[in-house]
């Protein structure tokens, strides 16, 4: 029980490393493009590499802030049946729910590092300007797919064991 | 091959399914297509790819930065200082505070991105000092719940962005073609408000308000309307005057609020920090989905589904209008069950292609598509923005109050569909005067 709290301690500070981290790209995006903005205007002056750079801000935006929105259980569901049933049925669905969302989590995580690891074997660039590596940019994909799996998993794991009390 | 009836059968069971079980969204539509990347890709590595590209792209940047345009007005409370201004502009005139709220709405929707910041704005501020002064809820809850319809009908706007991104249709002339059907709504809603106080002046007992001087009056305006000018034409004026993009005039707008919010000395790390957080978890959720969606909506069109779709609505023996207004009442359905960000999702990829093959204009027909969904925020039994009220009003008012004195408002909302059905104008006009970037 010390060893699983110990586990959800650590992963939830590394999930608020990981969306602080989200919040400076948000500001670093506005204030870069309208600088970007500004020089272009008054110099004529585009830059490629900025759209480029703040195209990736918006993977990595996206998976550093996801355990976040799993952690304060916020992402959208359609609650309309489950807000109906009662007892069991609702408990049973419940868990349904979390085993699903835990079983596509971990299969997004295995694909997607999958294919980050092979870019980094092969070396491939992401065409454009910049020629960064690709699995540099890939690499927050598998990591946030992991930390929702780990997430939803600790859901699934509440969830059963409070089966008795939901239903 | 599948045939494409069934393909349509499969992956829009599956994703109902998973809806259904209470699936995050965003996950309901990873499942689906897992299954059906098996199905029709031969395998889930092509998924893999496709998640990675779904959101690396310079579209989707003004939804982060529309986001904390919002939430920097709502965190330093600039957005209240001008609610506050209009409110002591305003001078004596029936249901003064509910007329202002709409007022104050349309302001603040030119400003936000977004239907909840409005909302929690007015409802903590004006809310409150209408139920003070004895106005009764057909002309306090309505007014303030619409104003989340103007936030999103007037730009910037995150789900008009959204809706651009998912259907291909041009995002700059979308932000600009809204403008026209979101006054449309706001100057009926007002006319409205007029209309019932008119016929039942107990709604909104009149009070004496202070009259203000005109010296001080030009003073409030200059000091406290002219810099949300700054915001106003930074996210849309660039636009419109094809000086900027939308992504570049979302972070021009962004950098214009920060730079009000320290005008009025409200400028502070705290509420930075405040104001990037619940800009990050919206954005986060809501870009989740968009990683699904796109993905199905490529394994849509690779399953034969679209085309097929599409031939055969082509097929019909009935006018395209007939088709529109079937969509509609489609979305209208969809809006009572679901939130917008996922019914775009849904129906874009869908809607867009089948009437651009059916020769109609995407540009007009998302702007009906965009007033309907967010029209869904205000009909019962899931209307978010309902619930939102509630939360900011007293426990004497129930869920039902609001959506009951919100209904008249969402039918002025319909009727704003129907006159944009008949007259295409209302949405197509002002982009036409648009220089182009």
């Amino acid at each position: 029980m010390v060893g699983q709290k110990g586990v959800s301690y650590v992963l939830d500070r590394l999930i608020d490393g990981l969306v602080a981290l989200a919040c400076l790209i948000v500001v670093f995006d506005a204030i870069l493009i309208t600088v970007e903005t500004l020089i272009r205007f008054f110099f004529g002056l585009a830059s490629s590499e900025l759209f480029e750079i703040t195209e990736f801000t918006m993977l990595w935006m996206t998976f550093l802030g996801a355990g976040w929105v799993m952690k304060r259980n916020m992402h959208v569901r359609v609650d309309i049946l489950t807000n109906r049933l009662k007892g069991t049925s609702r408990a049973s669905l419940l868990a349904a729910s979390y085993l699903f969302a835990s079983a596509i989590l971990l299969l997004m995580t295995y694909y997607t590092f999958k294919l980050t690891f092979e870019d980094l074997r092969a070396g491939i660039t992401v065409a454009g300007v910049l020629r960064p590596k690709k699995w540099y940019i890939e690499a927050i994909v598998p990591i946030g797919f992991f930390l929702l799996f780990l997430k939803s998993l600790g859901s699934t794991w509440e969830v059963f064991r409070n089966f008795r009390r939901l239903a | 091959m599948i045939p494409w009836p069934y393909a349509i059968l499969i992956l829009f069971g599956l994703l109902v399914f998973f809806m259904a079980l209470s699936t995050p969204v965003a996950f309901a539509f990873m499942l689906t297509c897992f299954i059906g990347s098996i199905l029709f890709w031969g395998g889930p590595d092509m998924l893999a790819v496709s998640i990675y590209s779904s959101v690396t792209s310079f579209v989707f940047l003004p939804i982060p930065l529309f986001i904390l345009m919002g939430c920097i007005l709502f965190e330093s409370g600039v957005g209240a200082l001008i609610v506050d201004t209009l409110d002591r502009l305003m001078g004596r005139i029936p249901a003064r505070l509910s007329v202002v709220t709409i007022i104050a709405g349309a302001l603040l929707g030119a400003m936000i991105g977004i239907s909840g910041s409005s909302i929690a704005i007015l409802g903590k501020t004006l809310f409150p000092e209408m139920l003070k002064r004895g106005y009764k809820n057909p002309v306090t809850l309505g007014p303030v719940v619409i104003t989340g319809t103007l936030a999103i009908m007037i730009p910037p706007s995150a789900l008009a962005v959204f809706l651009g991104a998912m259907g291909k249709v041009s995002i700059g002339k979308l932000l600009i073609a809204i403008i026209v059907p979101g006054v449309l709504v706001a100057i009926l809603s007002i006319g409205y408000v007029l209309l019932r106080v008119n016929l039942n002046p107990s709604l909104a007992p009149s009070y004496q308000v202070r009259p203000i001087p005109l010296k001080e009056k030009l003073s409030l305006i200059c000091r406290y309307l002219l810099p949300s000018g700054i915001v106003i034409f930074a996210a849309i004026g660039s636009i419109f005057f094809g000086i900027a993009s939308p992504s570049e005039a979302s972070a021009l707008g962004a950098v214009a609020c920060f730079v009000v919010a320290a005008l009025y000395r409200k400028f502070s790390l705290g509420m930075v920090k405040r104001a990037s957080l619940a800009t990050v978890e919206i954005t986060s959720m809501v870009l989740m989905i968009v990683v699904g969606a796109i993905s199905f909506s490529r394994i849509l069109a690779s399953s034969g589904a679209m085309t097929g779709l599409i031939e055969f609505a082509k097929s019909l023996p009935v006018s395209p209008m007939v088709i529109v207004v079937a969509t509609q009442i489609i979305v209208v359905f969809m809006g009572c069950f679901m939130d917008p960000a996922s019914i775009v999702m849904i129906t874009v990829p869908v809607f867009i292609p089948l009437i651009q093959a059916l020769g109609l204009d995407p540009l007009w027909y998302s702007v009906l598509l965009l007033l309907n969904i967010q029209l869904g925020l205000i009909t019962p039994p899931f209307g978010l923005d309902c619930y939102t009220m509630k939360a900011l009003s007293p426990p004497e008012i129930t869920v039902e109050d609001v959506f009951r004195s919100s209904m008249p408002f969402c039918a002025l909302g319909f009727l704003v569909m129907a006159l944009m059905m008949i007259f295409p104008s209302i949405a197509t006009w002002l982009p036409t005067l648009m220089r182009v970037k």
